[in-house]
């Protein structure tokens, strides 16, 4: 199970953070304070995993990378691996390149709701849905296409259509 | 690692966890020492005779500080 997905800045400030265990905002904070502060001095040779028991309780690991001015990072349970979800990270960073085209943390702050949408293709209550690109872009599509659509008599066929031809 | 099973698939395994422990990304050896580790702690509480080459690595970090959470894990003879 996938406890938290967090995307910092280099700086420190948090442009996407996602709990899928209750945890109070309190702790919420506190957890991404103590996880920045152990990302941001830490050398670029040693291997990607840390481990996350001190912020997230016990059975807690964590899996970051650093692309440009941001840390992705997955902190799970011992269910899952870490080198998938590596590859996860790579997953979804590739999506948010493929949608927004040279993506950047510029992107990240404006569509933050779009990269919700995404996140929530890839991985929901904990689990990973799909860990394929082209069909979490065809997903966004599509959701993208019925958002786009004003007229309210038109939105009903697409949506039954659209579910029918799942 | 809870698989009952004879001898030759233990050895395939062991032979695939040192041709990862030989790769040059550092997030590779470290699961793949990880799992040595336990694979011999786990093996030889059972008597199995195992003969494990661990290719000579540059320790650091990560792999440093589990090793010495882990306790020197010797090749047995």
């Amino acid at each position: 199970m996938i406890k938290a997905v967090l995307v910092l800045n280099t700086e420190g400030k948090p442009r996407l953070a996602k709990f899928y265990q209750f945890q109070s905002v309190e702790k919420q904070h506190e957890a991404i304070r103590n996880v920045f502060s152990v990302l941001c001095c830490r050398p670029e040779h040693v291997s990607n995993f840390v481990d996350a028991e001190s912020f997230f309780g016990p059975d807690s690991r964590l899996v970051y990378k650093h692309f440009a001015t941001l840390y992705f990072m997955f902190i799970f349970d011992s269910s899952e691996n870490e080198l998938a979800m590596l590859d996860l990270i790579q997953v979804f960073v590739e999506t948010l390149d493929k949608c927004f085209r040279n993506v950047c943390e510029l992107d990240i702050v404006f569509n933050y709701s779009k990269m919700h949408t995404i996140l929530d293709e890839i991985i929901l209550g904990g689990q990973v849905l799909e860990t394929s690109s082209n069909e979490v872009m065809k997903a966004i599509e599509e959701i993208s296409r019925l958002e786009s659509a004003s007229n309210a008599i038109n939105l009903v066929p697409k949506s039954v259509s659209g579910w029918r031809s799942r | 690692m809870s698989i009952e099973d004879n001898g030759g698939l233990r050895v395939l395994a062991i032979n695939i966890l040192g041709r990862f422990l030989s790769n040059c990304d550092n997030n590779i050896r470290f699961i793949s020492f990880s799992f040595i580790t336990l694979m011999v702690a786990t093996w030889i509480g059972q008597n199995q005779k195992i003969r494990l080459m661990v290719v000579e690595i540059n320790l650091r970090g990560d792999g440093a500080e589990r090793l010495r959470e882990r306790g020197r894990a010797k090749a047995p003879e």
